[in-house]
């Protein structure tokens, strides 16, 4: 008995002292840390995608309390990040419209130049004779992008091209940055209207590769009633400051290479209702 | 294999033996007069370096030996009309081997053949000043003909600090299937002597160094023959081996100098220039005429009439491969040997180039599933760079470029021993040229950054 009772006065005494020698310590050596970068730690999304050019969300939290990044630096967590993160920092937040990425091709029955059996990677197989793709400038199908994105948010379709989920995309534009042939576009959410080709080259060669390619004819340019259209080395591009989604020139597309997400979506809805 | 005897010729350490059976195709074929092609595409960018600028326009008539393309900066080359007829357009065009677009002067033949003015003069050689040898190097448009198209007048150029004791003259031609310098060797040799006594008398270097492969002995007694007077010129057999024509091994064969696979040969006192640039820059020093053709080895199972043709530049290959009788079911069309070549994706577009050294048509070629690495070593142990294959193409396939950096894959010279190699055939070299353009890339960004402010 005494022997229990011996050892547990000593541990009592002996956790006293460890204890309050703890605290003295805990107080003189504190490192000062803003509070706010916890906070602002806690608001942050976490998937570490590293898409603010800042190493992961704690970096990311750490420098805009030091003022180095701006509140609406996270262009995962957009608007809503940004409110509450403008909120603890004590900032005039400024609404930024969300933003997603964008395929911008839409090619499909592209002819290979030659049988590729190398690395199934796009950007391995684009430095190899410029890609084995019959357009110099469409997508290779390889999936790089696919297996970059950090929030399942994108899946190749069965026309081998990939395909993005609207709701899980954030608009972080890692799939953007691997793509070899700059295809994918981070564009506002709100945007409807889209040039889905990339191809540089002539009419005529272009029509040849590829039947769903931007022939540089100028029919959009003309009937833009927003001067949002022009064509510039061979191919239509779209002002999206200027942009209203009104669609007129997808009517006049010969290739339907300009395409209205909002009309697409509508006729998918209409068709799996038919079913 | 350990071998026990030490072999008495000269080489280096690592490297693979990749067979001679290739060689004996067109050992025996004389260079051949190709037939003129009816239109020739000439890229503005068969060098490396900048892009050349075209000084013609459509509609012009050009006469063969014309200058077309002017060089833009130190390091470029000029190109020049290699027929004689009319510009019928300028557009971008693929590069046979980079796939880099670069504009392209169509030129469309007519039945004239005969050099422009001031070229094709027979001139005296035996005063010339080390000046005017290099000006008229430069105006030819003299590249490295081995493969790398390094503007020759560049090499020539040398810094102050660094004296060059030796000039290296390449004559090893270790890639597998190719003849073309072996053919030029044997009926030239003349004419390659005086060159590199050119390029001897213009970097102002007394002695010279020549290495043969042991596969061409009677290179090497034609040589010794022609040199007897010479001691400054010495002839040295090497060991059959793949690469024992690079940069590196060259010299460590030769000379046994050793630098980094990141050096240039002047960092030893070298420099090197294959047997082909030096029967250019006779060419152009002694008759004024431009680079504007070359031979070139068309061979391999899928060709009936394996041949060295005597090319002009810009000939569509499709030209060349009906000449030597292409059959209908080829698998496979590599520009350069097999060992470093590049494969062919679009006939169509595919033209000679400065740098072309052979076409390889093969047929019934065998296709490989790589599988994962099984750390045999065997890469290890080819590489002659000393570089470790295994572990960089692990890294690279785990998308891991910047540990790839740290094992210096940079130094790799794409010479395509390890994938020769490999067991598991794994797409080694593939791999490497991956990591290497994704680093680059990343470079590149960083770069721009901090320019801009």
């Amino acid at each position: 008995m005494d022997l229990i009772l011996g050892a547990a006065i000593t541990l009592s005494i002996l956790g006293m002292v460890f204890g309050i020698g703890l605290a003295i310590a805990s107080d003189k050596f504190a490192v000062k840390v803003d509070p706010r970068i916890d906070s602002i730690n806690e608001i942050l999304p976490g998937a570490n995608c590293g898409a603010c050019g800042q190493p992961g969300c704690g970096g990311f939290a750490q420098s805009v309390v030091e003022g180095k990044a701006p509140v609406s630096g996270c262009t995962v967590g957009q608007a809503a990040v940004a409110k509450l993160m403008a909120n603890i920092m004590g900032v005039k937040f400024e609404n930024r419209e969300r933003v997603i990425s964008v395929v911008m091709c839409h090619a499909r029955g592209v002819k290979d130049k030659f049988a590729y059996d190398g690395i199934q990677d796009c950007r391995a197989a684009h430095i190899v004779g410029g890609g084995f793709l019959g357009c110099d400038y469409g997508c290779l199908g390889l999936g790089t992008c696919v297996e970059a994105c950090k929030f399942e948010a994108m899946y190749m379709g069965k026309d081998g091209l990939p395909q993005v989920i609207k709701e899980r995309c954030t608009g972080c534009g890692k799939c953007a940055a691997v793509c070899p042939r700059k295809i994918i576009s981070i564009v506002p959410e709100s945007k409807m209207v889209h040039v889905r080709c990339k191809s540089l080259d002539k009419g005529a060669v272009a029509r040849k590769i590829c039947q769903d390619s931007c022939i540089a004819c100028k029919q959009c340019e003309k009937i833009c009633p927003y001067d949002a259209i022009h064509v510039q080395n061979n191919l239509a591009v779209i002002d999206y400051n200027k942009c209203t989604s009104c669609g007129k020139c997808v009517a006049v597309c010969p290739n339907h290479t300009i395409i209205n997400f909002a009309r697409e979506q509508s006729l998918a809805a209409h068709t799996a209702a038919l079913v | 294999m350990i071998t026990l005897v030490k072999s008495k010729l000269k080489t280096f350490i690592g490297g693979i033996h990749p067979g001679e059976d290739g060689k004996l195709l067109t050992k025996d074929r004389k260079e051949a007069l190709a037939p003129l092609p009816k239109i020739v595409y000439l890229l503005m960018s068969q060098h490396i370096g900048a892009p050349c600028k075209p000084i013609v326009k459509k509609g012009d008539y050009v006469t063969k030996g014309q200058l077309v393309g002017e060089s833009q900066g130190f390091i470029s080359a000029n190109v020049h009309a290699s027929i004689s007829g009319k510009v019928t357009d300028i557009v971008p065009w693929p590069h046979p081997v980079t796939g880099v677009k670069s504009p392209s002067v169509i030129i469309e033949r007519t039945d004239e053949d005969s050099w422009t003015e001031g070229t094709n003069v027979e001139t005296d050689i035996d005063l010339i000043s080390s000046d005017e040898i290099k000006q008229r190097i430069q105006s030819a448009g003299v590249v490295g003909l081995g493969g790398a198209t390094f503007p020759t007048h560049v090499k020539l150029t040398l810094p102050k600090d660094r004296p060059i004791d030796t000039v290296v003259m390449n004559g090893a031609e270790c890639e597998p299937y190719l003849t073309c310098d072996y053919r030029l060797m044997l009926d030239r040799s003349r004419e390659i002597i005086q060159g590199l006594k050119l390029i001897m008398k213009c970097i102002g270097c007394k002695k010279a160094h020549i290495g043969i492969e042991a596969n061409k002995e009677d290179i090497y007694t034609l040589f010794k023959d022609i040199l007897s007077n010479e001691p400054d010129i010495k002839v040295d057999l090497m060991e059959v081996k793949y690469p024992q024509g690079a940069e590196h091994q060259l010299i460590k064969a030769l000379l046994n100098r050793e630098f980094k696979p990141t050096q240039l040969p002047l960092e030893v006192g070298a420099i090197v220039i294959n047997v082909g640039t030096a029967f250019v820059v006779y060419e152009a020093v002694k008759f004024k005429r431009p680079l504007i053709q070359r031979i070139v080895t068309v061979t391999g199972n899928g060709v009936e009439n394996p041949q060295n043709f005597l090319v002009r530049l810009g000939t569509p290959i499709k030209h060349l491969l009906e000449e030597a009788r292409v059959v209908s079911n080829i698998d496979k069309i590599i520009f350069g040997g097999p060992m470093m070549g590049i494969a062919q994706g679009n006939l169509d577009t595919a033209v000679t180039i400065k740098g072309t050294g052979g076409i390889l048509a093969f047929k019934g070629t065998q296709q490989w599933n790589s599988h994962a690495c099984i750390r045999c070593g065997r890469c290890i142990d080819s590489c002659p760079y000393g570089l470790n294959p295994s572990i960089l193409s692990i890294q690279s396939e785990a998308k891991e470029f910047n540990l790839a950096l740290e094992n210096n894959v940079m130094e790799c010279k794409e010479c395509g021993c390890c994938t020769y190699i490999c067991p598991a055939k794994r797409p080694i070299v593939h791999l490497i040229k991956f990591a290497k353009a994704e680093i680059a890339k990343q470079k590149a960004q960083k770069a721009t950054p901090a320019e801009r402010k």
